[in-house]
């Protein structure tokens, strides 16, 4: 008798595989990073300005850092599958696919979002921010990643059959991105000026559970269309 | 049940040219088919069609009598798929690999042993896939259907790069699968290399 096939399993397997994946090649999970960190920690030095300064500007630049770091890392969600032939064997498993997808933006996520959000509180510090505004900035870093990769993973699925697509993922995904890069820094502006935050974290976190919502759905449509 | 697929008038473009037109063919437990033809003339296209990877322009694919636009899901738990593509990620080793894969198509990893050692893989296989030579690669590929034991086998030109003993071990594992009522559907150059083969299509 077959064994019964365990969706468990099949998500697991592939969230370890490219986690496994990302471990062996750390020069993918390593360059968004630095970047991320050079050019966060520069700034400073490059405008030369005052603590209040810093203080006011460094919530917008590390968020567009971030999502600049991230657009570096979205083509190689889907193109390497596509490349060397994992893609078709993924597609013709008999686990769902909207799953498998999950389980590959949840890995993305695991490289590319959390040491952003492990090596925030340092940029941080460079920014002049207290404590509990860097608690804040993580809790907008955590849900806004997350997004990131969720709304990141349509556009990377939709050009894996175009060569040189790099450019035109980030072209695809920026605009709708927007709502997190605005809402992911208003958030710690407001909180550092003293006024109500929670609105904009639940605004990240309800964008967080709708892109959830329909991303693995849509990539998976997206990367049976980008097979043919 | 008796396993059966069953191709109706296929027809597949790509660009301006036609690969194939109404192409329609069934095949049933025990069956070979080859599909021959020059390069380019549609052989991977074909096959990728007949596994959903392709829509075709037209036609229907059925298996046991069930279009597979309705049950996709059955018709893939039936199929193994080996292609030029080798499928394996390169920086892991070919244990990783298909262990990944046992979890993904639901095979017992207990047998992945047995399967590398009956393709002399056994002492390569912690060494990552890329450090392979290309016929190690296709081995590797082929471990797939030991471990899968699914009844249709789509084959895109699955000797390229063996030598003659690995080619000789592929024939024996094809012709134990359709001795065990096993469907191959087998794209090649060398038809001829394949004598106990049911029917050709030949691609122009």
């Amino acid at each position: 008798m077959p064994k019964k096939l365990s969706l468990i399993a099949g998500f697991m397997a592939m969230f370890r595989r490219d986690l496994l994946q990302y471990i062996k090649s750390p020069s993918q999970l390593l360059n968004p990073l630095i970047f991320f960190i050079m050019i966060t920690a520069a700034f400073p030095f490059a405008v030369n300005a005052e603590k209040a300064q810093l203080v006011q500007i460094g919530p917008g630049i590390i968020w567009v850092m971030a999502i600049l770091s991230y657009l570096l890392t979205l083509h190689h969600l889907y193109l390497d599958d596509a490349e060397d032939g994992c893609l078709d064997y993924i597609i013709l498993s008999p686990q769902p696919l909207p799953l498998l997808v999950l389980a590959k933006i949840c890995a993305h996520w695991i490289s590319s979002g959390l040491p952003l959000i492990i090596i925030s509180p340092i940029i941080g510090i460079i920014y002049q921010m207290q404590v509990d505004t860097i608690l804040i900035m993580i809790a907008t870093l955590f849900f806004g990643t997350f997004a990131l990769s969720l709304v990141g993973s349509i556009g990377a699925s939709l050009t894996i059959s175009i060569n040189n697509s790099n450019i035109l993922v980030s072209l695809l995904v920026l605009p709708i991105m927007m709502p997190v890069l605005i809402f992911g820094a208003r958030t710690i502006e407001l909180y550092q000026s003293g006024a109500t935050t929670m609105s904009g974290l639940y605004f990240i976190g309800a964008y967080c559970m709708f892109a959830l919502s329909f991303s693995p759905f849509a990539s998976a449509a997206a990367l049976r269309i980008g097979a043919d | 049940m008796s396993s059966q697929l069953t191709i109706e008038n296929l027809t597949l473009f790509r660009g301006d040219k036609c690969l194939f037109k109404n192409t329609s063919f069934t095949i049933t437990q025990g069956d070979l088919l080859l599909i021959t033809g020059p390069n380019g003339s549609g052989k991977t296209t074909m096959l990728r069609s007949i596994a959903g990877l392709v829509e075709p322009e037209t036609g229907i694919i059925s298996w046991n009598h069930k279009s597979i636009s309705v049950d996709r899901q059955t018709y893939h738990e039936n199929i193994s798929w080996i292609s030029h593509k080798h499928g394996f990620k390169g920086g892991l080793s070919i244990i990783e690999n298909l262990e990944f894969e046992a979890h993904l198509y639901n095979y017992s990893f207990n047998r992945i042993d047995d399967a590398l050692e009956r393709l002399s893989l056994s002492l390569n296989k912690n060494i990552p896939f890329k450090c392979l030579s290309a016929g190690q690669k296709r081995r590797a590929s082929l471990a797939r259907l030991i471990l899968n034991k699914n009844v249709l086998w789509l084959l895109d030109e699955p000797t390229s790069n063996l030598d003659a003993h690995a080619q000789d071990i592929f024939k024996e594992i094809l012709n134990e699968h359709i001795i065990n009522k096993g469907l191959c559907v087998l794209a090649t150059h060398h038809p001829e290399a394949f004598e106990d083969s049911t029917s050709i299509i030949e691609l122009s």
